[in-house]
């Protein structure tokens, strides 16, 4: 999890090399998506399973689905998200997806380490 | 001809089983539309009781998932609200401004929750009013979802209304932790299906689960301004709780239809084929019609309905008439078993009532007989002859001059001969109206497997309660030739191999990490959720020279340590047979202080907990306190739970605090497909609960040690399966260490010990266990030996982090 322009977004490092990225918190009860388990579509929510789609955020069929941000690497390992407007970034209890971000604005977060060993417990 | 337009108006169980019906009937004649206000497809609303209970998880309560309409031809306007019927233009409006004709229309809007005139239940303006924060109507999905998060930081519930659902909405809440009081208008419990004596009989048993139970108490108002926080009663008294519960029963939606002009009472009329009465295009189906007088509340008069009505709208039968419906329940609340037919008392003089009731036991059944003919029955606390009744009441059998063999099974062989004589029509299923019959002809037609015939007949899918009748038939009509399930057996739903097998080919092949089986076996493409079993079948299989990656992790395996509802953590160092000392004490009392550990608590086995450790604390807990990992928080060897034992007790017969405590230092931390908790008493007092253990062991007279196994006393009670006796303490830490390690290799992934052994049996394991039939024995200690080996304190990454953002939560950009 980390703290871009005073908002607070997860960023995962899949295994293929890609990143993704997502709000901090399950709509469910407030459990930490960063400390969940993760494969190449989804995160698993470490409290009750709540599993989400790491690129629409969607969840089960009658569960609020969660926000997801492009985020991209480029070439020096930096991660590029893009975020909604300030302001206008969910909350945990109108946890949306956010599939149109209005008026996108480019956030640059410069990444190190942490690659290598694909630890999805922070960064 | 073309296709006649169908619009359906309500998307409920009524709405969704009728189309279904149709569509059975062939119904290409029809182009379906239905239009439904809840954004999202049919679920069963019956399970809604097991979700707010946790027995059921949200996604298995859908019957028709979105893509079902879309498979089927059916357009869905999700989300949306009629808002007009104009039957003469044959038209009807919905709030989003869509027109929409039709040819035939069915009504099936169902009901919604009736909340009797109680002060202070509503906030805010009289026309844009809603409910006070923490009142609730039990309903839907959104109901249940809104009910637990309230639930979430609530003590104390009151549920008003003693009927079917308030008791089961009770009961769900209790089990989330909550006290729960029932406060009910009549003077008993589910008045309206029980007499006196079994309504008491509920009540005793309903109050010995912890709920409380009000009657004769009317609800005047709701107490509180901002939220509530409490109830009044019409005698003056009043109650103190943080929510509350409205379960007072259901109001036909009937507005629409009355106000298009159709003939509606308490709900819409209908003739015998399900027709609005006197309109030749509309028809109503469900919670929100009414036939010949009576309104239905329950699912199967809905099924019974349907099938009539698609039978008239389709022409597959164009005589087929609806005559009403003869009501059956059961409760669905744990620990309380219930059912109900027909009436709870005699109504006529002749009406011949047989009655038997244990109350000692809680046993109370009760038939009431007219004219030879079964018209009620209630049965609580043994359900011995609940499907022979049910089908004499649906059928109107003749019944056995014998009237005690209605009550019981009087030395006759039980149940396989009932399912053999069951006739075809015999309804088994009463939640989905499935028949043995149809049963049997899907498997006539192939079906081979509980889970296949369950899916296409959708017997068992409804409450649940038939699962074990449903397995019955199929088994007795695939005659010896049922197929086990294959994906019953694999070890992860990605990975078509049993467990067996699996580790067989991850050791031939040298897969040494989870992503390699990923790669392997599943074409490169992860699953989540099968991660960490899959690392522990690694770890089992290659010991150290395991390749640990950190993501196949859950999170408590990644930082040592359980999370907890905020994302904090607990910690628990080891002490080892629950033996301390002042300096042990001492260093926690001074981690305690120094750390600001909010709670500390003494576990059920014998450690010390200390609770809300945010993560980037845990290293520095871990190094002050100087203990190693009590591993409370893994799928492994947790804890050993002992008795003062021969050193001080004075009944002990053996040292149980020494042999608990090498067990303790012998196994910690061994990987297991569940947890294994531990026990070892000094005396058949059993003080320290052994035979409830995943492996207890209880001395007897002669310096021998009782060893049980797959005992337990958590959400599942079990009494220790005694596997053998055992001349000294060197053979009980090897048989246990034997045990475990056969455990380990057999069970699927968090089978805990209770489950392992009523699968495998307490035979075949102590044939393979205790008396090496299979030769194996040896391999079992030499493999343990190994594991034991490659232990090492997981709390040493404090000082040397196995990845950077190992304890970080936030890191900076």
């Amino acid at each position: 999890m980390l703290r871009v322009d005073g908002h607070l977004v997860t960023v995962f490092h899949l295994r293929d090399g890609g990143v993704r990225a997502t709000q901090p918190w399950c709509p469910h009860r407030a459990g930490p998506l960063a400390d969940g388990l993760l494969d190449d579509d989804v995160v698993v929510c470490p409290l009750h399973g709540r599993t989400f789609s790491l690129d629409s955020g969607e969840a089960g069929p009658t569960e609020v689905g969660i926000a997801t941000y492009t985020a991209q690497l480029d070439g020096d390992g930096t991660i590029v998200l893009t975020l909604p407007a300030a302001g206008s970034l969910p909350s945990c209890s109108d946890g949306v997806s956010a599939g149109e971000p209005p008026g996108p604005q480019a956030a640059a977060a410069p990444f190190s380490g942490g690659n290598e060993h694909h630890d999805q417990g922070g960064a | 001809m073309g296709h006649a337009r169908l619009l359906v108006v309500g998307n409920g169980m009524a709405g969704a089983r009728v189309v279904e019906e149709i569509l059975q009937r062939g119904g290409d004649q029809f182009e379906i539309t239905m239009v439904g206000d809840e954004p999202h497809g049919n679920y069963n609303r019956i399970s809604l009781s097991n979700v707010l209970a946790g027995s059921e998880d949200q996604r298995g309560i859908f019957l028709n998932p979105l893509d079902w309409y879309e498979d089927n031809g059916v357009t869905l306007h999700a989300g949306a609200q009629v808002i007009g019927i104009d039957r003469f233009a044959r038209t009807v409006a919905t709030d989003d401004g869509a027109v929409l004709g039709y040819e035939q229309l069915i009504i099936a809007t169902g009901s919604r929750v009736w909340l009797p005139p109680v002060g202070g239940v509503w906030t805010g303006e009289p026309q844009a009013s809603s409910l006070k924060p923490g009142v609730f109507g039990f309903r839907t999905l959104r109901d249940c979802d809104e009910m637990l998060a309230w639930a979430g930081h609530a003590s104390h519930v009151a549920v008003v209304g003693g009927g079917l659902l308030g008791l089961e909405a009770a009961r769900g809440l209790l089990g989330r932790g909550l006290k729960a009081t029932v406060v009910h208008r009549s003077d008993r419990l589910m008045n309206a299906q029980l007499d006196h004596q079994a309504a008491a009989m509920l009540q005793a048993a309903v109050e010995s689960m912890g709920i409380d139970v009000l009657l004769g108490k009317s609800t005047s108002a709701a107490l509180g301004s901002e939220r509530v926080e409490g109830l009044r009663f019409a005698d003056g008294s009043e109650l103190d709780c943080d929510m509350v519960v409205f379960a007072t029963g259901i109001r036909p939606n009937v507005e629409l239809a009355a106000r298009a002009g159709m003939c509606v009472e308490r709900g819409i009329v209908v003739d015998d084929s399900m027709r609005v009465l006197d309109e030749d295009h509309v028809w109503a189906v469900g919670e929100c019609c009414q036939h010949r007088g009576e309104l239905y509340g329950l699912v199967a008069p809905l099924w019974e309905q349907a099938a009539v009505l698609a039978d008239r709208i389709t022409g597959a039968d164009a005589a087929a008439e609806y005559h009403g419906s003869k009501l059956a329940t059961k409760l669905k609340v744990s620990g309380v078993e219930l059912a109900t037919m027909g009436l709870p008392e005699p109504e006529h003089p002749h009406d011949e009532v047989v009655c038997f009731s244990e109350p000692s036991r809680g046993v109370y059944k009760t038939v009431i007989v007219r004219d030879g003919k079964l018209v009620g029955a209630t049965l609580l606390g043994d359900m011995g002859k609940v499907s022979f009744l049910m089908q004499a009441f649906d059928r109107g059998t003749v019944l056995p001059e014998e009237r005690v063999s209605l009550l019981f099974d009087i030395g006759g062989p039980a149940t396989e001969v009932s399912v053999a004589e069951l006739p075809d029509e015999a309804q088994v299923c009463n939640c989905n109206g499935v028949t043995k019959g149809d049963i049997r002809s899907c498997v006539a037609g192939g079906g081979r497997t509980l889970r296949g015939v369950m899916a296409k007949t959708r017997a068992g899918t409804g409450c649940g309660s038939c699962k074990s009748q449903v397995l019955d038939i199929v088994e007795w009509a695939a005659g010896g030739a049922m197929e086990e399930d294959p994906a019953a057996d694999w070890y992860v739903p990605s990975i078509p191999m049993p467990k067996a097998e699996l580790m067989q080919a991850a050791r031939e092949q040298g897969l040494r990490s989870v992503s390699a089986v990923f790669a392997a076996f599943a074409d490169g493409s992860q699953d989540a959720k099968a991660k960490p079993a899959l690392a522990s079948l690694l770890r089992l299989v290659w010991g150290a020279d395991y390749d640990d990656e950190r993501d196949a992790r859950f999170i408590n395996d990644r930082v040592h340590a359980n999370i907890q509802k905020d994302g904090t953590f607990s910690v628990v160092p080891r002490i080892s047979g629950g033996v301390t000392s002042a300096d042990q004490l001492r260093k926690i009392a001074d981690v305690v202080d120094k750390h600001e550990i909010p709670m500390v608590k003494i576990t059920g086995g014998q450690r010390i907990d200390l609770l809300g450790v945010p993560k980037e604390h845990l290293p520095a807990v871990w190094k002050d306190l100087g203990m190693p990992s009590g591993y409370a928080y893994g799928k492994s060897f947790r804890t050993v739970k002992t008795c003062v034992g021969s050193d001080f007790c004075r009944f002990g017969l053996g040292d149980s605090t020494r042999l608990g405590i090498t067990l303790e230092e012998t196994y910690k931390g061994l990987e297991s497909p569940a947890k294994l908790k531990l026990g070892v008493a000094g005396c058949p007092r059993n003080c320290s609960e052994a035979m409830v253990k995943d492996v207890g062991f209880v001395a007897v007279e002669g310096a021998r040690w009782e060893m049980y196994v797959g005992g337990a006393a958590g959400a599942h009670v079990r009494r220790g399966d005694l596997l053998c006796t055992l001349d000294s303490e060197d053979e009980a830490m090897r048989m246990a260490g034997r045990f475990m390690q056969y455990y380990r290799e057999n069970a699927r992934w968090l089978e805990r010990t209770y489950t392992f052994m009523e699968r495998v049996g307490v035979d075949e394991v102590r044939a393979i266990v205790i008396d090496d039939r299979d030769g194996i024995g040896e391999r079992l200690d030499v493999a343990m030996k190994a594991s034991i080996g490659a232990y090492k304190d997981p709390w040493l990454e404090a000082g040397e982090p196995a990845t950077p953002n190992q304890f970080s939560t936030e890191v900076a950009p």
